[in-house]
């Protein structure tokens, strides 16, 4: 990791640079009042309460009793005076700094939220499902808080050395000679706070990697309960447990032990210190060198310095943990965009009724091999196409060039004519309908679910989409209404499955992409939707991506892909006589008489 | 009434789990009485040191230096003891909390072996993790810390509170005034920022569902062009959130500095205060001293003692949840008999049962099936017909609400839970593979077979050659989003780790998600081969196993409508004709 890694978080420094300043100017001030105390109050003690009048010009001895204790106690009442306008101020310097302090806080972590966001909104999809979809969604979550909090940090960090810095030049002014004491006790303090790191810093990561495992089992234990019990491995897991458990403990428990001597190591130093200074500053006084206020006063700088180097240790400690998280957050930025430029921009009106795709190879960033190679393809208006193969046969990849997430590597796909390269992503999503494999609902509502952003829609159009997908009991102004809950959690499967599909039919569109769409239906259902959803759909050109031949056999033109080639096409007839392959799955999904 | 009661039993419980640490519960309580002990007695000591300090020069120096050279050994004496104390009572307090929680995550590990699935079925999954992650960490937490809490903030606050009225009465009431006053303020900021800070939480609950939503519909929203509504949507709540993150953390921020300042003012007070009673003579210096410190350390243990309310609150909380998943209920499996064979002689009889998840719902009513030995049973149905309740009963994974269930004549609930249980293996719709290595996997369906046992068993469903053919073998991990291995290949692993169990019937819930043809004609190749071999029931979807099927069974509502042989119930024409139709129609057709 190199500092010129991380100039991409110097922006949200950059943006709050005003905010942040203001933080530290207001601090600072906070922080002075705050050291002004102890030298006020030696002078309570000193020229108020004793007699030391006299060292700063001022004679008492010449008063009665009464009248120097009434000119004590007015001198007392002055300081306290002054020390409760310190306070007063310091209070609203303090607040002022926390206001600019908890603004710049949201600041950041909302503008690095959307920047990640945005960011993976624009990445192709082949990347998002290489980070996993789980990995990005911890990192724009937990892992913005712990970069800010870095960030934040760099705040913090200014303020120790600043506060050691004004400690030491006080402590120095009331007394030099004893200022080894306090270098003595920083030293220690931060000592101690590096040896605890060394001794957990390790353990952490692996007791981090043993959360992860412990989480994991009793997930696979909750999720696998019925396979373990007819299994009869109940002992088995209970002995995984055991040992997972076992280990988790075990290092739980060296790590909080670290901890728990780090605070008593704290203290000791703290009470030493000033058990020092009460004997060391017992035969400065008794060589007139100091003044008890004084050594009370010492007392009190140097815990506050002590304190301050404490401080600045633990949060030095803490950065490599942060620094993952702006690593993985770095990840993400750093990732390209889309390599969409539209060559140029294109002003025709595109109908959508001829697809070709010309000599099209793709492959994905640096890969050596093909994911797809030298498709051809041809389809009008009112042809349905079926695409039928193994997983991984680069099936999905055609429609994904069509739906323009990915440009060819060689070739060229043309809609109407035109390259794809000059349409832009908001005309084809005009023209192309996509229906995907996984059912993906919205929280929200169900009209907002099949608008998707499209306002154009109207509510007779979407009563009419659930009608053609089955779900009439939806069609009418309560039922799309109803409330989906996130990831549609309260419809099931094969309902949210007919309602993906209702988005897509919901603005008529003139190339539909069908992925697998009809595997959660039950077949009563499923023929019922086909036949309305196939009438509706006449006109367009519907391309049917399957790996069940029951899906695609009444296409009018089958294509049958394998490691990234068309290797056969034509009707169903045709190909169970020329495609052995064809023939093959065809007698093992549809049994002996097909 | 019932609420107390009920907090009374989980303090009882909880008390259970201390138990074991009876001792270090002592010692703890021992270091931590000495510990607040010496951090109330230390200021006055080291006050006393103050007072010599101030005699130096009017007494016979000498003297007092030797005076304070005793002090100053007596307070590094004391300070020893003090960091000594302290580090041995969070040490204990570290021992006792691991291992409650080693003890507690046990206790519900061996719960979740024992569970009724009924209870699974009302409670997600997450919940029942969270309990056993994040309850048992709360709760943890009063042991670590807070039992040396509890026990400190008492000692301490009515200690400290003792010396400062002996040292000076008026003072005290001073003080005790301005503690007064920060608890009031501390309440209403609070108060005051809670509305803030619900939002925030729920505004950050929003911003994380959303953030998820997109992320996994991330294709579906560039096909259609929605990124910019999705960004909208997302841009409102975050620039919600970034309102109610500020405004809730600088209202909790500025208790701080006006808890600062009050105590300040406090010590202002005090020091003016008793500066002009020490001028008076009433008080001496070193008291003064002492006063201060004392001052200035009581908000720590009274803070802690009404943050006490707070944390218990939170842990009872906790503690409840994580009880109420130990008394779950469990599995029946009263019966002692155990079966004195790993097989069965002639059939198994489902006879007259009903059934329903919950009270109000029978899925089944009044069902009869038998499965003779050696013969494949297909059931079929539309969704909801109740044939997963079927195989989740023959399983005994739940109990039959009337009626019974016969092996070779004799119920199932008289034989040992394990032992029956054995005589089944399970192949899921979901195949479930944990995480580890494919020989683990497979060895999984019985944990003493050999390594050459699980090659066998692979090379058996004809899954020797595809799992060799991988880089590191038998050796290649398994977990949760591996995408070396496909759906197809994680089926042939369960089935491999069905047959190396040896159980005599397999039980079977027919994949429907589509799985590469590849894959698919070796598990049909192999599904055959255990067909002829063992008794089988399976949830069929697929149209070759139906067809081999010995008996098929067509159910709906809860009953059986059909049952016969395919050609027998084609030649019916009846419901399975009309499904059958309507399902593979095209491919009768052709």
């Amino acid at each position: 990791m190199k500092i010129k890694d991380f100039k991409k978080f110097f922006k949200y420094i950059k943006t709050n640079k005003f905010g942040m300043l203001w933080t530290v100017i207001f601090m600072v001030a906070a922080q002075s009042c705050a050291f002004a105390m102890p030298a006020i109050m030696a002078n309570i003690v000193d020229i108020g309460i004793k007699r030391y009048g006299f060292e700063i010009g001022v004679d008492f001895s010449c008063f009665s009793h009464e009248i120097l204790i009434s000119n004590q106690f007015s001198y007392m009442m002055e300081m306290g005076a002054k020390m409760i306008f310190i306070t007063l101020a310091s209070v609203m310097f303090s607040v002022i700094s926390r206001r600019f302090l908890s603004k710049i806080s949201a600041e950041i972590s909302s503008g690095m939220r959307s920047d990640v966001y945005l960011k993976v909104l624009n990445m192709p999809t082949n990347e998002v499902d290489k980070l996993s979809v789980s990995s990005l969604i911890t990192r724009a979550t937990n892992d913005i808080e712990h970069v800010k909090s870095l960030i934040l940090m760099s705040i913090h960090l200014l303020m120790p050395p600043f506060m050691a810095l004004v400690g030491i030049y006080m402590a120095l002014r009331t007394c030099a000679k004893m200022s080894w004491i306090i270098a003595f006790g920083s030293v220690a303090s931060v000592g101690a706070v590096f040896v605890c790191l060394k001794l957990t810093l390790p353990k952490m990561r692996i007791s981090q990697l043993l959360n992860d495992r412990f989480n994991m089992i009793v997930r696979e234990r909750l999720s696998g309960m019925a396979i373990t019990r007819a299994f009869g491995n109940n002992e088995y897991e209970l002995e995984k447990f055991k040992k997972c458990n076992s280990e988790f403990t075990d290092i739980s428990f060296f790590i909080n032990k670290v901890f728990a001597f780090i605070m008593p190591a704290l203290s000791t130093v703290m009470n030493l210190i000033s058990v020092l200074i009460i004997w060391l500053g017992a035969q400065e006084i008794a060589n007139m060198n100091m003044r008890v206020g004084d050594v009370m006063a010492f007392t009190q700088y140097s815990v506050l310095i002590v304190m301050s180097f404490f401080m600045f240790a633990m949060i030095i400690g803490s950065i490599p943990r942060a620094v993952i998280s702006a690593n993985r957050i770095l990840e993400i930025l750093n990732c390209k965009d889309e390599n969409l430029k539209y060559e140029t921009a294109n002003s025709k009106n595109i109908s959508g009724k001829l697809i070709e795709f010309k000599n099209v190879c793709f492959r994905y960033g640096e890969a050596e091999e093909f994911a797809v190679k030298d498709i051809n393809l041809s389809v009008k208006s009112g042809q349905r196409i079926g695409i039928i193969g193994p997983t991984g046969c680069g099936k999905s990849t055609v429609f994904r060039l069509l739906l323009g997430e990915y440009i060819p590597s060689r070739g060229e796909v043309f809609i109407d004519g035109v390259n794809i390269k000059n349409i832009s992503r908001a005309q084809l999503s005009d023209i192309v309908g996509y229906v995907p494999q996984e059912p993906i609902l919205f929280e929200g509502t169900v009209a907002s679910n099949l608008r998707f952003g499209r306002e154009e829609i109207s509510d007779k159009m979407l009563f009419e989409a659930l009608d053609i997908v089955q779900m009439n009991h939806l069609a009418n102004a309560e039922g799309i209404e109803e409330c989906v809950q996130i990831g549609g959690s309260n419809f099931s499967g094969g309902e949210r499955q007919r309602l993906t599909l209702a988005r897509a039919i919901a603005l008529s569109k003139k190339v539909y992409i069908l992925d697998d769409s009809f595997s959660k239906l039950d077949f009563a259902t499923d023929k019922k939707l086909r036949k309305n959803l196939f009438e509706a759909l006449e006109d367009a050109i519907v391309l049917l991506v399957s790996q069940r031949i029951g899906t695609i056999k009444d296409c009018d033109k089958i294509i049958v892909m394998d490691g990234g080639k068309i290797i056969s096409e034509g009707t169903h007839e045709e190909l169970l006589k020329s495609c052995e392959i064809y023939h093959d799955i065809a007698k093992l999904q549809l049994g002996g008489n097909f | 009434m019932r609420k107390s009661d009920n907090k009374i039993r989980v303090l009882a419980r909880i008390l259970r789990y201390i138990r074991n640490y009876r001792l270090q519960v002592i010692l703890l309580a021992i270091f931590t009485l000495m510990e607040s002990l010496i951090f109330v007695v230390a200021p006055k000591i080291s006050g006393s040191a103050v007072d010599l300090l101030s005699n130096i020069l009017s007494d016979d120096t000498g003297m007092v230096l030797n005076a304070i050279f005793e002090k100053v050994v007596i307070l590094f004496g004391v300070y020893s003891l003090y960091a000594l104390s302290s580090a041995m009572a969070s040490y204990l307090g570290n021992i006792i909390a691991t291992g409650i929680t080693y003890n507690l995550r046990e206790d519900i590990s061996s719960k979740i072996s024992k569970i009724s699935m009924i209870y699974m079925d009302s409670h997600s999954k997450g919940d029942i993790l969270s309990r056993t992650v994040n309850d048992v960490e709360t709760l943890t937490e009063i042991f670590t810390h807070g039992l040396k809490h509890i026990i400190s903030s008492v000692v301490m606050s009515v200690g400290i509170l003792g010396m400062m009225f002996t040292i000076s009465v008026k003072l005290t009431l001073i003080s005790l005034f301005a503690l007064v006053i920060i608890t009031f303020i501390t309440i209403f900021i609070v108060k005051c920022s809670q509305k803030y800070f619900k939002k925030y939480q729920e505004t950050l609950g929003k911003i994380n569902d959303s953030i998820s939503e997109t992320f996994k519909g991330h294709e579906l929203i560039k096909a259609f062009g929605a990124e910019n509504y999705v960004a909208d949507k997302f841009r409102s709540i975050n620039e919600e959130l970034k309102k109610s993150a500020w405004k809730s953390q600088f209202i909790s921020g500025i208790i701080a500095p006006t808890m600062d300042a009050i105590n300040n003012i406090n010590y202002i007070v005090i020091c003016v205060l008793g500066g002009y009673f020490v001028a008076k003579n009433s008080m001496t210096i070193g008291d003064l001293s002492a006063f201060i410190a004392y001052s200035g350390q009581i908000n720590r243990p009274l803070g802690q003692f009404f943050g006490l309310s707070a944390i218990v609150q939170q842990t009872s909380v906790s503690a409840v949840r994580i009880f109420e998943l130990l008394d779950a209920p469990e599995e029946t499996n009263k019966s002692e008999n155990s079966l004195a064979k790993s097989d069965f002689n002639k059939s198994i009889e489902i006879k007259n049962v009903d059934f329903g998840y919950d009270k109000s719902k029978e899925i089944l009513s009044n069902f009869s099936l038998e499965i003779p030995k050696g013969k494949t049973v297909a059931i079929v149905g539309k969704t909801g017909s109740g044939k997963t309740t079927v195989i989740n009963l023959l399983m005994r994974l739940y109990t039959v609400k009337s009626g019974e269930i016969l092996v070779d004549g004799e119920n199932i609930e008289k034989i040992k839970l394990e032992d029956y249980r054995k005589l089944f293996g399970l192949v899921s719709q979901d195949v479930w593979l944990y995480s580890g290595t494919i020989m683990e996997n497979i060895r999984y369906g019985n944990l003493s077979a050999s390594d050459e046992d699980v090659k066998k068993a692979a090379s058996a469903v004809g899954a020797h050659h595809f799992i060799e053919s991988l880089p590191k073998g038998y050796q290649t991990e398994i977990n949760e989003d591996t995408d070396n291995i496909s759906q197809g290949q994680r089926q042939l692993i369960s089935l491999a780790r069905m047959v190396i169990s040896k159980a005599p019937i397999l039980i079977m819930d027919e994949a429907t998600a589509s799985v590469d043809s590849g894959a698919e004609e070796k598990i049909q190749k192999s599904l055959q081969k255990l067909f002829n071999t063992k008794t089988v029931v399976v949830i069929a979807h697929r149209l070759s196993t139906i067809e081999t099927a010995d008996v098929v069974v067509l159910m709906g509502d809860g009953k059986i409508l059909e049952q016969g042989s395919h050609s027998e119930l084609i030649a019916k024409r009846g419901e399975y004709y009309k499904l059958y139709t309507s399902q593979f129609a095209e491919s009768v057709a052709v």
